[in-house]
């Protein structure tokens, strides 16, 4: 139980580090009404679009296994144009899981073509084509005995050009908690027809503008039920595939079982196997209980013997806390791995720790002192007005990265037990406007006294300038 | 409410708007998207803002309209598929960030509002346009599902 809240706090804390851009926020929103006031329509910023052509070029030129599936699979060009963006399909394609479905329907004159499924234990990726429409929601699926396959989350991709036949979508399944898909289903899709216009062709009048009558009125949205089935949408279309998948091209799950102890700043940490399917990667570590302190965050990558570098590039990284232990010991992560790559090393390069004898630390809100926060970490300024307390925190730069100092529950001098309700955190600048380090807020509400307990969420981070190694291989 | 306070309150509401966004939307950059667009709208609309001390609730409304409008227009829906509440053990073997997505859309907002974007009870039920005992009901029961000990003193008290 206790750990599920620490898992809350991590995920606060891994929310808690924005990207850069959001740092322009409000100017960014700011130029833009004013130039509104002169252009009464606006084109809509390509910005995104940008960066997906960006990206797509990325991946073109990065990623082995991407050109491997452009050039050496004779299936037709869309296929790999609508994998470009996940290494994991590409190599699918390349390693031919692909199962062709060639299914097509036409209703009210939209017309879906299911091309393409890719298939494994823990996702399932349709790629399809809709003429005269757009993917609306997520599908449905059910199975021979009609009863709802559940288990899955959806995500969909597409390239931003025009809803027609030619042009490939991506629609990617992802079953957790046991959950997989049989090998016969029907699948329910939901099509609204008449797409909106393109991006990069899209003009937007400016002039609906929230008016906030009152708060809670609906604002921006063209439907007043925000919450509704969108399934049940006005115009939803939907088209109804009976779709068998070929066991044959359902791939398996490759664990390889490593057991192999290594020794990280005097902790034994076990990394104790990985199982990878097609599209994810799962490690698992363990702990020695006679460690000293508890495993908190590990960022790490893997190579193989051909030098290529399985990195987190879609930020999938994360992890999952443990019952009896403070540590995250199961790493979630983008798996590239349909080519069994041969000698594959796991490679550490940041890890934080929390020390199992230093968990909490007192703050004397009066004199503005906390001995014991993690190294680099002091209090700034603690501003009481009345009951309510705010304090900083100022940190190095590099700090950003590492969530929040402390955990969610903190207690006063007489042993009541309180919990944060909110943080925030944010680079400090001089004069010049230069970064000088990292601003971490707490707020302490309704809070009389003049001392607080904290509990740390860590102690200390080490940043490897040279990596740790560890051979992916069973220890000999 | 002069610019330069619609500034002042944007910039600080800015990182909980962003943590609810991402949630929303699954991707960080949708999410910054959509923070801007959020607060491109209320820059538009702040002078009509008859109520100041409503600025979370309304510029939080204003997001998730945002981010709603965002998943139907550019269709990339990241919604998950909800898990009925009585499954206890699926919703423990997930990890937080999943199980959060797994959870019915109705308790799942509020959890997201009231944990993340980090409202009160009262903001979160202005927010929702559902009564506050709703909105407590729906808490509880989302924590119980999430197995989150999280405790509000601040409502506790009211």
């Amino acid at each position: 139980m206790k750990n599920r809240t620490d898992e809350y706090w991590a995920l606060i804390g891994q929310l808690s580090q924005p990207p850069k851009r959001l740092e322009g926020t409000v100017d960014r929103a700011r130029n833009r009404a004013r130039r509104s006031r002169f252009l009464h329509r606006l084109a809509t910023p390509a910005a995104t679009l940008a960066a997906v052509a960006a990206c797509f070029v990325l991946m073109v030129n990065a990623f082995p296994t991407f050109a491997l599936a452009c050039s050496g699979i004779p299936i037709i060009r869309e296929l790999t144009a609508a994998a470009a963006f996940s290494p994991s399909l590409s190599a699918a394609v390349a390693h031919d899981y692909v199962q062709y479905i060639g299914q097509s329907q036409t209703v009210d004159g939209v017309t879906v073509n299911l091309e393409y499924a890719i298939v494994d234990e823990a996702q399932a990726v349709f790629f399809y084509s809709v003429d005269g429409g757009r993917f609306h929601t997520s599908p449905d699926l059910t199975d021979e005995k009609g009863e709802a396959i559940g288990g899955y989350g959806v995500s969909t991709y597409h390239s931003g050009q025009p809803a027609e036949a030619d042009n490939l979508e991506r629609m990617t399944l992802d079953f957790t908690g046991g959950y997989t898909l049989p090998d016969r289903f029907s699948m329910d899709m939901y099509i609204m027809p008449e797409p909106e216009p393109l991006p990069d062709q899209m003009t937007e009048t400016r002039e609906e503008a929230p008016t906030a009558a009152a708060p809670g009125a609906s604002v921006g949205d063209d439907n007043p039920d925000l919450w509704g089935d969108p399934r049940e949408d006005p115009g939803v279309l939907r088209f109804t595939f009976d779709v068998t998948l070929s066991p044959d091209r359902v791939s398996e799950p490759t664990t390889v079982n490593v057991n192999r102890w290594i020794e990280l700043d005097g902790q034994r940490i076990l990394v104790d196997r990985l199982e990878y399917f097609p599209t994810r990667t799962i490690l698992y570590l363990g702990e020695d209980p006679e460690n000293t302190a508890w495993l908190r965050t590990i960022k790490f990558w893997f190579e193989d013997g051909d030098g290529t570098r399985y990195d987190d590039i879609d930020g999938s990284l994360s992890a999952r806390g443990e019952h009896d232990s403070k540590s995250y010991l199961t790493y979630y992560f983008q798996s590239f791995y349909y080519n069994e790559p041969k000698g594959l090393t796991l490679c550490i390069d940041k890890v934080k720790w929390l020390e199992k004898d230093r968990t909490h630390v007192f703050l004397d809100l009066a004199a503005k002192t906390c001995p014991g926060l993690p190294e680099g970490v002091e209090v700034g300024e603690v501003t009481r007005t009345g009951d309510f307390v705010e304090v900083s925190l100022f940190a190095p730069l590099e700090r950003q990265s590492l969530g929040q100092t402390f955990e969610g529950t903190y207690w006063d001098p007489e042993g009541g037990e309180h919990s944060f309700n909110r943080w925030s955190g944010a680079n400090r600048f001089d004069d010049n406007g230069n970064e000088i380090g990292y601003c971490e807020e707490i707020y302490l509400y309704d809070y009389p006294w003049d001392t607080v307990e904290l509990a740390l969420s860590y102690t200390s981070l080490s940043v490897y300038k040279q990596p740790v190694y560890v051979p992916m291989t069973p220890q000999s | 409410m002069t610019e330069q306070e619609y500034i002042r309150r944007a910039e600080a509401l800015k990182q909980p708007l962003y943590r609810t966004a991402v949630l929303y939307l699954g991707s960080e950059s949708a999410a910054v998207d959509a923070v801007d667009e959020a607060v491109y709208k209320g820059f538009c609309a702040y002078q009509k803002l008859r109520q100041p001390e409503f600025f979370d609730t309304w510029l939080t409304r204003i997001l998730i309209n945002v981010c709603n409008t965002e998943l139907r227009r550019r269709k990339r829906e990241l919604s998950m598929d909800e898990l009925p509440e009585t499954a206890q053990e699926q919703f423990d073997a997930l990890p937080l960030k999943e199980a959060l997505r797994r959870l019915p859309k109705d308790l799942r907002e509020v959890i997201v509002l009231r944990y993340f974007t980090g409202l009160t009870l009262e903001e979160t039920a202005r927010t929702l346009d559902i009564p506050r005992g709703t909105v407590s009901t729906r808490q509880k029961k989302a924590l119980t599902l999430l197995r989150l000990e999280l405790t509000d003193e601040k409502e506790d008290a009211v």
